[in-house]
């Protein structure tokens, strides 16, 4: 059976966000730093905005 | 070794994020393996009497359990760091596994609670008025389309979620 659109979309996004929080906070680790977190705080915004707008 | 008292607020808040974790997990699997396919292959009559009655139930204890797996996981986190309890710079991959584990269950609650719920309340209220002769939103299978993209997304992130969750603490090389 073919994934439903839903399923690829939701995987998708899952992919992208993994890489994403993982370079953050390897970063936030590696220079004691919180800023990196800014970048995974702006994924979920443009995850929830994006998913806003799906007809 | 002696046993202080925070020891056992420790291992309290520990098992309590477990506990509340499994149950919010379990229940995104049921949502996903079971519920979702099920519904596939039922009638829209059939649907409209479960909706009110089996996935709201199902989905009070779904994000309610959410709620205390975090919860119990961040006052766990943030106790022991304040009190000096682990975190040096020598175990950087050990703080790099359970932050990524801990952040991506933090980005699957927000998932649960901004998306999730707040399109299947909006599901749910309109099966309730349906159910009272009111027709159906046409809004309605959009909101239930956005809620399973969120939905979708939780199953695959909770598969690294639980690696770093437990890596951490179980894979040598953390």
């Amino acid at each position: 059976m073919p994934w439903a659109k839903e399923t690829k979309l939701g995987f998708g996004w899952a992919a992208v966000v993994v890489v994403i929080f993982i370079g953050s906070i390897w970063a936030m680790v590696r220079y004691t730093t919180p800023a990196p977190l800014i970048i995974p705080v702006l994924a979920y915004l443009g995850f929830l905005a994006w998913v806003n707008r799906v007809k | 070794m002696a046993v202080e008292a925070i020891d056992y607020f420790y291992i309290g808040l520990r098992w309590t994020h477990v506990f509340a974790g499994i149950t919010w997990i379990g229940l995104l699997y049921y949502f996903n393996f079971v519920q979702v396919p099920t519904f596939k292959e039922l009638d829209a009559s059939t649907k409209n009497v479960l909706v009110p009655k089996l996935v709201k139930r199902a989905l009070f204890w779904f994000r309610w359990a959410a709620v205390v797996t975090v919860l119990a996981g961040w006052t766990y986190f943030l106790t022991a760091w304040s009190q000096g309890d682990f975190y040096d710079v020598s175990r950087r991959w050990w703080a790099v596994s359970i932050l990524t584990g801990g952040f991506l269950g933090t980005f699957m609650f927000l998932n649960v609670w901004g998306v999730i719920w707040r399109q299947q309340k909006k599901v749910i209220r309109a099966t309730e008025e349906l159910l009272k002769g009111t027709p159906a939103p046409p809004d309605m299978a959009r909101w239930g389309k956005q809620a399973l993209i969120a939905s979708r997304m939780n199953v695959a992130l909770s598969l690294p979620m639980l690696f770093f969750m437990t890596a951490a603490s179980h894979l040598p090389l953390f």
